[in-house]
């Protein structure tokens, strides 16, 4: 038994899991939303069966997963100071801003 | 100078020292996010200027960083919002972002095109530098997918903003949002894929 079936492979056994899995087309739009709000217990059933079977679909999951996990570090890398400033303000720019500022207090 | 460090976390520092101490932190934060110099001195600007306004509201329960932080976000955020709004929704419609990633027709319709099957990525979390590059090629994507795409992807993933929020925000349906948000992340992964996943391996 194969633990996957190879999308090019086309055999009997296939086109009839195809009858009731989700392509890999739905069975992605569905991991994406399934970042952002709870799946139906139908449409977990159908992720979760695909998934057993797709290399690919397990391989799109896990890089939107990376994805969200390395913006979400990053973000925070940057907001707690452990980065250093990427881009720096010109002096032009924050003399305005200081005079700007001593004008409004 | 190092009596700065010092002192009292309850009260809130003078208005003349915060530009040098936060100036290019902030501005650096704003362009992570929008990408766009004039822009983003437009929003540490306003930031600058709303967190003077409200500075006898600082509480000192956050440090003084954060409490900016808290400040220009909202500020990207009301960009985000008002750009969205002068940017054609319709627009969206006609990228075709998962059209070619997946074969159309035949007995393998759905399945992914063989030249955009996932790759394994295999980012080592703990490695640092890989991280940074990584964001590095992250930012290259962003700045390719059509704008308005990349504003809600942002709002979503860099500021977390809830869906329903979104939505709302933006007056679009969750399944225009959950659309758009999939074409998205098709696209940054494609993206990402082809620049970097190409240039480490």
């Amino acid at each position: 038994m194969n633990d996957r079936v190879e999308p090019d492979s086309s055999n009997k056994l296939m086109s009839m899991m195809n009858k009731i899995m989700p392509t890999c087309k739905e069975v992605s739009h569905l991991t994406s939303s399934s970042m952002d709000e709870k799946l139906t217990f139908r449409q977990k059933l159908g992720v979760r069966f695909h998934l057993m079977f797709c290399k690919w679909c397990r391989l799109f999951r896990s890089q939107v997963i990376q994805m969200r996990a390395v913006i979400k570090s990053q973000s925070l890398a940057i907001q707690t100071g452990l980065e250093e400033p990427d881009f720096k303000l010109s002096a032009e720019f924050k003399n305005r801003l200081k005079k700007s500022l001593e004008n409004n207090d | 100078m190092t009596g700065d460090i010092l002192k009292s976390q309850n009260s809130i520092s003078e208005p003349s020292t915060w530009i040098d101490k936060y100036g290019d932190f902030l501005y650096s934060y704003a362009m992570s996010r929008l990408n766009d110099r004039s822009v983003s001195e437009d929003v540490v600007q306003e930031t600058f200027l709303a967190a003077l306004k409200a500075k006898d509201n600082f509480a000192g329960a956050s440090s003084e960083k954060t409490w900016f932080i808290g400040i220009l976000k909202n500020k990207i955020i009301d960009y985000i919002r008002r750009a969205s709004k002068e940017t054609d929704l319709e627009n969206l419609d006609s990228v075709s972002g998962e059209e070619s990633d997946f074969i159309r027709s035949g007995p393998m319709a759905g399945s992914w095109a063989p030249q955009r099957r996932p790759a394994d990525w295999k980012i080592d979390s703990d490695d640092l530098v890989e991280k940074k590059e990584f964001w590095k090629f992250l930012h290259y994507c962003l700045s390719v997918l059509p704008e308005k795409m990349a504003m809600i992807f942002k709002l979503r993933e860099m500021e977390e903003e809830k869906p329903e929020k979104i939505c709302n925000d933006l007056k679009i349906s969750s399944t225009n949002l959950r659309v758009i948000m999939y074409r998205a992340r098709l696209q940054m992964r494609t993206c990402l894929e082809k620049n970097w996943i190409g240039i480490t391996k």
